[in-house]
């Protein structure tokens, strides 16, 4: 046994309710432990002084002569308890749930009722929009210098009918051959 | 008259066992209710009001427990509404100092000072804590005991009278010597 164990058990030591096995191991710690068995000297001395101290405080203490017969008359009589024992405290605890309860209720109510449902909003990582009905406004053309090449391009800046906004490019052979593909597009994000 | 024989006569309504319930347990309810309260004439009421309702719920007593320790429930939930109904008032000791300063005992005066001392203290713990201290050093409860009374766990009864003895510590003066092993034995019997 250590020094947690032992002040953990003190308390029962002293009431004896420790098993007989316990109690020899707690017996054995105390016998070479200095500081437990100072802990348990001070815990029975406090005991027994503020036991006798107590008891000093109170002996003088009668009961009311009256005391009697202020009981019998109290039972013949019928009076209740000058200090009541059971007032509103016991229907403040189920006063306090129904409350409750009904809080949760009006506020889930009122939640329900107003709730619409929100539009999604684009996440930044879904797939970007295509085909011509996606887009909504072409706000800038910003190039369109096809002079010295082969190719015809332009970019436009473009907003989508859920306020994305992104670049729309366009690119296409001046003399397209029958087999190739005359026309890319792509957006960027 | 043993306890079940009381009991039996409780429960009958004879009004000789009326007597020897105040008799026999009276003082000592009214004694521990006075340090749970602090005031005498309070106290009074509150050990009245206890064999009111014991007597008249008698018929619940079923002898599961000692007549003292139902009694002493009894007791304690009624001090606990009293400790709620003057909650924020201050509890005037009226337990007349000229009874203690008449004992033909001048020898003791010392040990009076400090039983006095250590009363004041107590008053100053919270409920919780002067009910367990109260409990095992004046009534001698186990810590299963006063666990079962106050409907706790015995862990929580060994919290309590740790942090309530460490108050007191912190309350009394250190030179009435009772948390030195010997306590106020070495000072008063020399």
């Amino acid at each position: 046994m250590n020094c947690k164990k032992c002040q953990k058990l003190l308390y029962e030591y002293i009431d004896e309710a420790l098993p007989p096995r316990t109690r020899a191991s707690f017996e054995e710690h105390v016998q070479g432990c200095h500081e437990c068995r100072q802990q348990l000297l001070r815990e029975q001395d406090f005991s027994g002084s503020t036991s006798e101290l107590l008891h000093r405080r109170t002996e003088s203490l009668r009961l009311r002569q009256d005391s009697q017969r202020g009981l019998l008359d109290a039972l013949q009589s019928g009076a209740s308890p000058r200090i009541r024992q059971y007032g509103w405290r016991p229907l403040l605890r189920p006063a306090v749930v129904l409350v409750t309860a009904a809080c949760f209720a009006i506020v889930a109510a009122v939640a329900l009722r107003g709730h619409k449902p929100a539009s999604p909003k684009p996440s930044p990582t879904a797939p970007p929009l295509r085909g011509p009905e996606s887009f909504l406004v072409c706000t800038a053309t910003i190039y369109a210098d096809e002079a010295k090449t082969d190719w015809i391009e332009r970019r436009m800046i473009v907003e989508t009918r859920n306020g994305r906004e992104g670049q729309l490019r366009i690119v296409a052979r001046k003399n397209p051959k029958p087999d190739q593909t005359n026309q890319k597009e792509e957006e960027q994000s | 008259m043993n306890e079940a024989e009381l009991v039996a006569a409780l429960k009958s309504g004879n009004h000789l066992a009326v007597e020897q319930l105040v008799n026999r347990y009276g003082e000592r309810l009214l004694r521990s209710v006075y340090l749970l309260c602090g005031n005498e004439t309070d106290a009074q009421d509150l050990v009245q009001d206890t064999l009111l309702v014991a007597i008249r719920s008698a018929q619940r007593f079923h002898g599961r427990s000692a007549l003292y320790t139902w009694l002493y429930g009894i007791l304690l939930n009624l001090t606990r509404h009293y400790h709620r109904k003057r909650k924020g008032t201050i509890c005037s000791d009226n337990l007349p100092q000229q009874k203690l300063a008449e004992r033909p005992r001048p020898e003791h005066a010392d040990m009076d000072r400090a039983a006095f001392i250590l009363a004041d203290a107590i008053q100053r713990l919270s409920p919780a804590h002067r009910e367990v201290i109260i409990f095992r050093y004046y009534e001698g409860m186990k810590i299963a005991e006063i666990a079962s009374l106050v409907r706790t766990t015995p862990g929580t009864v060994k919290s309590r009278l740790h942090y309530a003895t460490r108050r007191l510590r912190e309350l009394i003066p250190k030179e009435l010597n009772l948390f030195r092993p010997g306590g106020t034995h070495k000072r008063t019997k020399p």
